[in-house]
């Protein structure tokens, strides 16, 4: 998972690029998706993202948001249909 | 240095990671992306059908899509206290692609990629605290084989 987070005019915006599947997740037969996509600032959940099987295999999403300032972290988080699940840590630059 | 214990300590820190159930921060809408029809789709998420129709949810996609794998859409929504973001592709079998749920400190914005397999229309229903909100867009894509 890439995270960018860029602070400008006090806005946050934070793009999010997933390689999916890895070859270790990769599965056989059955169809495979991210569902879901969190983010969290200061322990409080600024965005949820749900997705289905129509968005493109290797999730590229951005979003932004108002209330940190530069050096502060986000969490992200997603998870797929099959159980796998990654964490990330970024620091807003 | 690495040494055998420093080693293993990392080695079980993130098998931990790798295995404990992480808590979702809400159920995944599964109901709604098994949705067949836009409508039982819009039911599940809303509880409604009835949307008024704005030019304040801006959709800027490509006119013409070249690669149908990554059709990359922005959505913006010029209305208050917005607090979802949902996309639809209208004639698809299971209608809903995703739904975003916002914060109050996050802006009416969010851009994403999605899969189509012909030309279609693209629905953004936007839910605020007060109403529903949708528009609509057709994406042409260019080699539509379809029927092929």
């Amino acid at each position: 998972m890439k995270i960018k987070a860029i602070f400008k005019e006090d806005l946050i915006s934070v793009r999010i690029f997933i390689q999916y599947p890895t070859d270790s997740m990769r599965q056989v037969g059955s169809p495979q998706f991210i569902q879901e996509l969190s983010c969290q600032y200061a322990g409080h959940t600024i965005f949820l993202a749900h997705l289905g099987p129509h968005v493109a295999s290797s999730p590229f999403i951005s979003f932004s948001f108002k209330g940190a300032q530069k050096g502060d972290h986000i969490d992200l988080r997603w998870n797929d249909n099959q159980g796998n699940s990654q964490k990330k840590q970024a620091t807003i630059e | 240095m690495l040494t055998r214990r420093r080693f293993i300590e990392t080695a079980s820190l993130s098998l931990i990671a790798l295995l404990t159930p992480l808590q979702a921060v809400a159920a995944w809408a599964s109901q709604a992306f098994k949705a067949n029809s836009l409508d039982a789709a819009y039911l599940q998420l809303f509880n409604s059908t009835s949307f008024t129709t704005t030019r304040k949810i801006q959709i800027v996609t490509p006119q013409t899509a070249k690669n149908p794998n990554a059709v990359p859409i922005k959505i913006s929504a010029n209305v208050p206290n917005v607090q979802s973001i949902s996309i639809f592709i209208e004639s698809a079998n299971s209608p809903l692609v995703a739904t975003f749920q916002l914060s109050a400190a996050t802006t009416p914005f969010v851009s994403t990629r999605i899969k189509m397999v012909k030309t279609d229309v693209l629905i953004v229903v936007v839910k605020t605290a007060e109403k529903l909100y949708t528009n609509r867009k057709k994406i042409s894509l260019i080699n539509n084989h379809c029927g092929s």
